[in-house]
C-alpha cells in the first residue's frame, strides 16, 4: 500500500532534504556568511580565485551560493519540523479536549481558535519581531501561534466523529476512565487525519518561514534562510539570476514533495479513496 | 433455569429518561420499573423506538451526555442508587458491577486494537500484568467458543465472522465478572443459526457465573426460550410484566396479545400473517391516557385516563398489566 512510487519518491526527496539539512553545511568548507569581494556575482559552475568550485555561483558579496542553500535547508527543516511538533501537540490537545468534553470548554477553546484565525499572521510576526528581535526561535513561535488552529479543528472534528461510535460506548461500559478512552479509542482514530494535516501544514510552514525571512521578519542575516537569500538577490535579478532562483527552486521542490506526499498519504490511509 | 436468589441485585424504580428533540425535552422512558435477581433472566421486549435501548443505556449511565438525561426514578444496585452517583462512581460500577453486550459487534469492537488486547483491557486496567492479561484473554476466548483462541489473540475484529465477533464482545463483557449483564439485542445482527448458539452461550455462562441477565430484544421467539421474566414496553412505558409463562400463556394487555398473535406458527397452514394496525406513536406528541389507544381493538372512553400497572391473576405482584380491561375480559 505504501510502497508505490507516488509515495516513495516524495518521501525520498523529503528524507534527502532532512539529511542535507543535518549534514550539508558540514560538507562545505566555506563559511556561509564570510564576505569575499573578489569573487562576487560569479555564475554557477565557476571557479573562484582560490581555486574552489562554486556549483551554484556566488552572491553579491562573494559568498558561495551552494553553501547558503545548504544552510537554508537546515533552517527550513528545523523551523518546519519544530513548528509542526509544537503546533501539533498544542492543536491535538486542544482539539481532542474540545471535542471530547464539549460544553463550555469546547466553546471557549474554539472561540480562541476563531480569534486566532481572524488575526493576520504577518502582523503577529511584526509584533513579535519588534519585541523579541529576529531569530529562529521567534519564527517558530510566530508560526506555532499561527498554525495550531488547523490541527485543533481537524482533531476536534475527528473526535466528534469517533465519540458516538459504539466501541467507545463499549469501552466506557467496561468502566474505562476518560483518559483511557482518549488514549485507546480517540487518539488511534486520529492518526490518519493527523498525518495528512501534518504534511499539509509542513509545506505551508516552510513557505511561511521563507516569506517571513523574505520580508526581513524571519531569521537574522547571520543564519541565511532561503527567503533571506531570495530577498538579497532581488536587486540582481537581471544580472545574476541565480542568487534568487536557485534557493527558490530548492524551496519549490521541497514544498511540492511534501504536498504530494500529503495527498498520496491521504489516499492511502483513507479506505474510501484507495485506488486499486 | 438457574437457581434464583430472591433478593434482586438490580432494581429499577420509576425510571424516567428524556431526550432532547430540537427544542423540547421528550420523555422516552416513563416510569419504568423492574428488577433482576442473581441467576435470573429478565427480557425487556418492545418494538423499535419503545425506549428499551434507552433503558439499557441508563442502567450503565451511558446515555449521551448532551442530548439525554435521567429525570426521575432510582436504579438500585446492591441497594445503592446509581442514578444519583457521580461520573467516578459510574466508572467503578461499569464492567465489574454491570456489564453490557452491544447489538452490532463490529461497531462495538475497536477496529484499531487487537482482539486479545480488548478482552484483557479491563483486567489490565485493574492491575493484571500484560502476560497474565494475555493468558486470561486466551482462556476467556476459549470459554466463549473461539477455536484456536491463543492463536487469534493478535487478530483484529475485521478478521472475525459476525458470530465470532459477538463471542468476542461477550468475552470482553464477562472478563470483569459483572453481577448483572445487559445484553442489548445481542443476536439481532446475526444469522438465525448463529443466534441460537449465542443465546445458548449466554445462558451457559449465566449458569456458570450466577449473574443476572437483562436481555433487551424485539424477538419474542428468542425470549421464549431463555427468559424467566418479561417486561413488555410500549412508547416508553412497561405495559405488561411478569413471569414468562404467565405473560405468554395469558397475556392481559391488548398489545402483548397482538405481539403474540403476530408470531408465525409452523403448525398451522400459513394464512395471512396477523399484524397490529397502525404505527408506534411519536414521542413528541403521545396520545393522552393510554398511548396504545389509537391502535387498540378494545378502546373505550376510559382509555383517555392513563391506566396504572395493576396486578392480575392469583399472584397479583408477579403478573401485572397497564390496561383498564386487564383481568376482566379473558378473550
Amino acid at each position: 500500500m505504501f510502497l508505490q512510487p507516488r509515495i516513495v519518491i516524495p518521501l525520498l526527496i523529503l528524507v534527502a532534504y532532512v539529511l542535507i539539512g543535518i549534514f550539508g553545511p558540514m560538507l562545505r568548507p566555506f563559511d556561509a556568511i564570510s564576505v569575499d569581494i573578489e569573487n562576487r556575482l560569479l555564475p554557477p559552475l565557476s571557479v573562484t580565485t582560490i581555486g574552489a568550485f562554486a556549483l551554484f555561483g556566488t552572491d553579491q558579496i562573494g559568498r558561495d551560493l551552494f553553501t547558503e542553500v545548504l544552510q537554508g535547508a537546515r533552517i527550513s527543516i528545523e523551523v518546519g519540523f519544530a513548528t509542526l511538533a509544537i503546533a501539533g501537540v498544542i492543536g491535538v490537545s486542544v482539539g481532542v479536549a474540545a471535542g471530547y468534553f464539549g460544553g463550555w470548554l469546547d466553546a471557549v477553546l474554539m472561540r480562541i481558535a476563531d480569534i486566532q484565525l481572524a488575526f493576520p499572521a504577518i502582523l503577529l510576526a511584526i509584533y513579535i519581531a519588534s519585541i523579541f528581535g529576529n531569530g529562529v526561535a521567534n519564527v517558530i513561535l510566530v508560526l506555532t501561534i499561527a498554525n495550531w488552529v488547523g490541527f485543533a479543528r481537524v482533531m476536534r472534528g475527528q473526535t466528534l466523529a469517533t465519540l458516538p461510535r459504539e466501541f467507545v460506548q463499549a469501552t466506557k461500559a467496561l468502566g474505562a476512565s476518560d483518559w483511557h478512552v482518549i488514549r485507546h479509542c480517540i487518539l488511534p482514530a486520529c492518526v490518519a487525519p493527523l498525518i495528512v494535516i501534518a504534511t499539509v501544514e509542513l509545506g505551508a510552514m516552510i513557505v511561511a518561514e521563507a516569506s517571513l525571512s523574505f520580508l526581513g521578519l524571519g531569521t537574522p542575516a547571520a543564519s541565511p534562510s532561503w527567503g533571506l537569500t531570495i530577498a538579497n538577490g532581488r536587486d540582481y535579478l537581471s544580472t545574476a539570476w541565480w542568487i534568487s532562483t536557485l534557493p527558490g527552486v530548492a524551496l519549490g521542490i521541497l514544498v511540492i514533495a511534501v504536498g504530494v506526499l500529503g495527498d498520496e498519504l491521504r489516499d492511502a490511509l483513507d479506505p474510501n479513496l484507495r485506488r486499486e | 433455569m438457574a437457581e434464583i436468589n430472591a433478593h434482586p441485585i438490580l432494581e429499577v424504580r420509576d425510571l424516567t429518561v428524556e431526550f432532547r428533540a430540537s427544542r423540547a425535552w421528550v420523555r422516552v422512558v416513563d416510569g419504568v420499573s423492574f428488577s433482576v435477581c442473581a441467576g435470573e433472566t429478565l427480557a425487556v421486549l418492545g418494538e423499535s423506538g419503545s425506549g428499551k435501548t434507552a433503558t439499557g443505556l441508563a442502567l450503565l449511565g451511558l446515555l449521551p451526555r448532551r442530548s439525554a438525561r435521567v429525570t426521575g426514578g432510582e436504579i438500585l444496585f446492591n441497594g445503592q442508587n446509581l442514578a444519583a452517583q457521580s461520573a467516578k462512581g459510574w466508572q467503578r460500577v461499569r464492567g465489574t458491577g454491570i456489564g453490557m453486550v452491544f447489538q452490532d459487534p463490529l461497531s462495538a469492537l475497536n477496529p484499531l486494537q487487537s482482539v486479545g488486547n480488548q478482552v484483557s483491557e479491563g483486567l489490565r486496567r485493574r492491575g493484571l500484568s500484560r502476560q497474565a492479561g494475555r493468558a486470561a484473554a486466551a482462556e476467556l476466548l476459549q470459554k466463549v467458543g473461539i477455536p484456536d483462541a491463543t492463536g487469534r489473540l493478535d487478530d483484529y475484529p475485521h478478521q472475525f465472522s459476525g458470530g465470532m465477533r459477538q463471542r468476542v464482545m461477550i468475552a470482553i463483557a464477562l472478563a470483569l465478572r459483572p453481577r448483572v449483564l445487559v445484553a442489548d439485542e445481542p443476536t439481532t445482527a446475526l444469522d438465525v443459526t448463529v443466534q441460537a448458539q449465542i443465546m445458548r452461550l449466554l445462558l451457559d455462562l449465566q449458569r456458570e457465573t450466577g449473574m443476572g441477565l437483562i436481555l433487551i430484544s424485539h424477538d419474542l421467539g428468542v425470549v421464549a426460550e431463555t427468559a424467566d421474566k418479561v417486561a413488555i414496553m410500549y412508547a416508553g412505558r412497561v405495559v405488561e410484566s411478569g413471569p414468562l409463562r404467565d405473560v405468554y400463556e395469558n397475556p392481559a394487555h391488548p398489545y402483548t396479545r397482538g405481539l403474540l398473535a403476530a408470531i408465525p406458527r409452523l403448525e398451522t397452514r400459513p394464512v395471512r400473517m396477523a399484524t397490529i394496525p397502525g404505527a408506534p406513536p411519536d414521542f413528541a406528541n403521545l396520545p393522552a391516557g393510554c398511548s396504545y389507544r389509537p391502535r387498540c381493538y378494545q378502546v373505550a372512553e376510559r382509555c383517555v385516563q392513563q391506566p396504572a400497572l395493576i396486578g392480575i391473576g392469583s399472584d397479583t405482584l408477579a403478573h401485572r398489566a397497564a390496561c383498564h380491561f386487564a383481568g376482566q375480559s379473558g378473550e
